[in-house]
């Protein structure tokens, strides 16, 4: 253990990551207290680590978080994420991000800072790489002179920002990948509320919790896009078909425009929607790349319509999981079973429901006929408290006619989560 | 079937590549190899091997693709060209060779299953790290030098886990560390301001 360079026992302490570990490893011997002076590269804060943080008061907190970062040199990742502390000062907050900017390249900060800092303003434009923060406000963006040159990561939760200052922030981050935005407080500076980002290397985009008149994604690279919780008017992206990954998860939207190429398409997954099936089947039937197809708990806008497999199975021929929950009515099973092409690449089927209906166990088999090459057969269901006698009654039958049905296919291996 | 057909493929074939090609002579005589590895030497397979020195002056023939695949420096030996697959062998002195070994083992492991699922590849991993101190340390210098980044981070998570959690005191007495080079004063310094610590 003498013989190990310093260098090295600065990437074993980095590896550490927490403080209260780090200091203590310190602590033990001359040289790794070298190490950690020297050589040290990750630091982190974080109240899951140490329960102990909690009995501190916030004063004494910054103290031991001031005392702690100063020892150091050269960190590259800072990480101060404490749930249950109000605010750090304003003065503590910007000693930590001048001593270390200079080499910083991950930030991840959660505390409200009084009065309020801008983060990003003060460190984003050395080497900054991932930026995480939270629960703090961005304004006052100017592209022209401020620009963050290495920023690939953002994310920002909780945070207050001017719908001009969130189109402004992406246009002054060139290399800018991936962007993640939760629960932003959008201030309105007009009656509608419009979010207009653009960035040619925007590769993944995650949204959650928005509520927006109008958000216009332009991004030519971009690959995966996903979605939760959002009540928008009007979403569109523009972009070159690059698109690999699309993800809706409790999303209402009245127009939603994804763009005409889609051919790069591999990974469709929609939950807790409302589908106008035409209309979004014509989004993406030119997929034909399609691996993945998911329609979760989705509810048909007009109550004749049905997913028929003879469609998945000619557009997309590549489809090898396939995922379906939605109530199957009478019209829905027999329509939706039509035809006769096979689903021949997909290997994983995952079937569920809502509220069990007799027609189910018809429909998986109905499915199962069509998956000739099928491995796996996943049945979600959901088991209602207070279970009534039809539905025992129900669940039986579906038993029992689950275990005929895996007695043909033999060559399926069936799953099945209740909840 | 492709051994065989192979074989009488190339054994038609033989004589006129040998004329084309003019085969080197090794040692004063013709070497008498299989055919198959002489197809496979020509085309420049996977298969070529690179020679390292442990040491102890040990040495272990390795496939050319796995160390490059996972060793940095190594990889930038042969890309650069200072390798010359002939006659070079890549001295490592400061790893001895049962260490060399292991290493090798794991990269070899690595190559061949990658696609093996990751509870598996995790399973093997630990079982690999199934040492002592010593040769834990051996092992973390080696892949240091090697700039192996896989095995190093496998390595600093099984080390972070002997000190997470663990009072100095503790730490002190697992890595057998007798003398903390602190100045009496300064370790009771120390002790006042973290006695939990301790």
């Amino acid at each position: 253990m003498d013989q190990l360079p310093v260098e090295v026992i600065g990437n074993i302490l980095s590896h550490l990551r927490a403080a209260r570990d780090v200091v203590i490893a310190s602590a033990t011997c001359k040289k790794w207290r070298q190490a950690c002076c020297k050589h040290l590269h990750t630091l982190s804060f974080s109240s899951n680590d140490w329960p102990l943080y909690r009995d501190l008061t916030t004063s004494r907190l910054e103290i031991l978080i001031t005392q702690t970062i100063f020892q150091t040199s050269g960190l590259q990742a800072l990480s101060i994420l404490m749930e249950d502390v109000d605010e750090f000062s304003a003065s503590t907050v910007i000693a930590w991000l001048m001593y270390t900017r200079e080499t910083l390249r991950h930030l991840y900060y959660n505390v409200k800072t009084t009065p309020n800092v801008n983060i990003l303003e003060l460190c984003g434009r050395h080497k900054l790489e991932i930026l995480d923060l939270a629960h703090n406000s961005i304004s006052g963006v100017e592209p022209n002179y401020q620009r963050f040159p290495c920023l690939k990561s953002l994310s920002l939760s909780y945070v207050s920002i001017s719908a001009l200052d969130l189109n402004l922030l992406v246009s002054a981050c060139p290399k800018i990948e991936a962007l993640e935005l939760v629960n932003p407080e959008i201030a309105m500076s007009d009656a509608q509320v419009t979010v207009e980002l653009s960035s040619s290397t925007l590769k993944s985009v995650y949204v959650e919790a928005i509520s927006l008149d109008k958000f216009i994604l332009e991004a030519d690279g971009i690959e995966c896009l996903h979605l939760k919780d959002c009540a928008l008017e009007v979403f569109e992206l523009i972009g070159k078909g690059t698109l690999k990954h699309f993800k809706i998860d409790d999303v209402s939207v009245i127009h939603l425009d994804i763009g005409e190429t889609v051919e790069n398409l591999e990974i469709v997954d929609i939950s807790n929607f409302t589908i106008i099936w035409p209309k979004f089947y014509q989004m993406i039937s030119k997929s034909s790349n399609l691996k993945r197809l998911r329609l979760w708990d989705v509810m048909f806008d007009d109550e004749d319509e049905v997913v028929d497999v003879e469609t998945i199975a000619t557009c997309f021929p590549q489809l090898s999981h396939l995922s379906l929950s939605y109530d199957v009515r009478d019209g829905a099973l027999h329509y939706g079973l039509q035809g006769s092409s096979c689903l021949e690449n997909v290997v994983v089927l995952e079937l569920g429901w809502t509220v069990i209906n007799s027609l189910f166990s018809h429909w998986v088999e109905g499915l199962l006929k069509r998956c000739p090459n099928l491995k796996k057969l996943i049945i979600h269901g959901v088991v209602s408290e207070a279970k009534s006698e039809e539905e025992c009654l129900i669940l039986a039958n579906f038993t029992t006619s689950m275990i005929e049905l895996m007695r043909r296919y033999t060559h399926v291996d069936p799953h099945f989560k209740y909840e | 079937m492709e051994l065989l057909c192979i074989r009488q493929w190339i054994s038609g074939l033989l004589p006129t590549w040998l004329s084309a090609w003019c085969i080197k002579p090794v040692g004063g005589a013709l070497v008498r190899q299989e055919p198959e590895y002489i197809l496979l030497a020509l085309m420049g397979s996977p298969l070529k091997k690179i020679m390292l020195c442990s040491s102890e002056k040990e040495i272990f023939s390795v496939e050319e693709q796995v160390m490059v695949q996972h060793s940095v420096i190594i990889n930038n030996m042969i890309e650069d060209g200072s390798y010359n697959h002939e006659e070079s062998k890549i001295p490592l002195d400061c790893v001895d060779s049962k260490t060399l070994k292991k290493v090798i083992d794991y990269c070899t492991h690595h190559t061949h299953h990658h696609n093996d699922n990751q509870e598996d590849l995790e399973a093997w991993d630990a079982q690999f790290l199934n040492v002592d101190s010593n040769g834990l340390y051996d092992l973390l210098m080696a892949a240091n030098y090697l700039e192996i980044r896989n095995l190093l981070d496998l390595i600093y998570g099984t080390i972070k886990n002997m000190i997470k959690g663990k009072k100095i005191d503790e730490i002190r007495r697992i890595f057998n560390i007798k003398d903390h080079g602190f100045t009496p004063e300064e370790e009771e310094q120390n002790r006042k301001e973290y006695p939990h610590f301790y």
